[in-house]
């Protein structure tokens, strides 16, 4: 199949193809219609750590890829990806502390701050909103990100990374308390 | 933007937290409105020629075998269970586990409150432990 009629199959189908025929551009297209969003999500859990967060998303992939054989289309295949890429986060987080660079030493960050007013302001927001996370521990930093960014439900969150849903309430509570207290200070 | 307007006439504790959470709410709310499409440039090529060479027709294959496996296992592991198990003698076993009375005495309560509250501490460490880790 061309890759021009796989723009207009639905991601059931695109696994479907993966999985019975092999077919690597059918997980391309997959990659393609998730990439912004994953990369977008990891960034903000990295401390808009461009490159680790690429790294983190295309290892994502691969593991997606890895177990595509065992994904049951009962849930939505970006919540799938997204407990696959918390998961790799959250190994990486494990084996060493995260490399994280300050506006100035981050080139990707500082070149997107030099294109112009409006880019300024965009890249602004989604750094200040990195910051804050990054004052959370892992866990807790991606619940605030699904419930407050993506605005997942609870139940949703608490399926997507495997945890009870009383522990995804504590996070809420608690990291909606530190993340006003970061907004503040930033006030002055 | 709105957070960065922050409310001035705040007049007690909760109106504070409830303007807190808005403002949280709407520096989100931008980040949600604002959020980027990122280009692909050689993201998806990348991924591709990594991918591992595996088959996952097989893989699926394997996954229902698995499965099937598991299941026939299931079955004949209940019917050795069902012949070859002395039910009488596991039953009485089970029966004389049962103690026939119980005495309800002070010391027993408060070995029962201790070894709850002793648990209870325990869980909660092991979750506030994990919740930091």
């Amino acid at each position: 199949m061309k890759r021009q009629d796989l723009t207009i199959l639905e991601e059931a189908q695109l696994v479907e193809l993966a999985v019975s025929k092999n077919d690597q551009l059918a997980f391309a297209e997959l990659v393609n219609r998730h990439q912004s969003n994953l990369r977008y999500s990891l960034r903000q859990m990295t401390d808009w750590n461009e490159a680790l967060a690429d790294d983190l998303a295309q290892d994502t992939f691969i593991q997606a890829f890895k177990e595509l054989a065992k994904f049951r289309q009962q849930a939505k295949f970006s919540s799938w990806l997204y407990r696959i890429g918390y998961n790799v986060f959250l190994q990486h987080v494990r084996k060493k502390a995260l490399d994280t660079q300050s506006l100035d030493e981050n080139p990707l960050l500082s070149n997107q701050l030099e294109q112009g007013p409006e880019h300024q302001e965009e890249s602004e927001v989604h750094h200040k909103v990195a910051k804050l996370l990054a004052t959370l521990e892992p866990e807790r930093r991606s619940v605030l990100h699904l419930v407050l960014h993506r605005q997942n439900t609870q139940q949703e969150i608490s399926d997507m990374m495997g945890i009870p849903l009383g522990t995804v309430k504590t996070h809420i509570n608690r990291g909606r308390v530190v993340l006003q207290d970061g907004l503040q200070e930033w006030r002055g | 933007m709105d957070y960065k307007n922050g409310e001035v006439n705040i007049m007690n504790n909760d109106t504070t937290y409830n303007a807190d959470q808005k403002s949280l709410d709407s520096l989100f709310a931008s980040a949600r409105h604002l959020q980027p499409h990122l280009m692909d440039h050689s993201f998806t090529k990348i991924v591709v020629n990594r991918l591992p060479k595996i088959n996952l027709v097989a893989q699926k294959e394997s996954v229902k075998k698995g499965l099937s496996f598991d299941l026939v296992g299931a079955v004949i592991g209940l019917l050795m269970a069902y012949f070859f198990i002395d039910k009488a003698s596991l039953l009485n076993l089970f029966v004389g586990l049962i103690p026939e009375s119980l005495v309800i005495s002070p010391l027993l309560i408060v070995g029962v409150v201790a070894a709850v509250g002793l648990s209870s501490i325990v869980a909660w460490w092991a979750v506030e432990d994990n919740a930091l880790n």
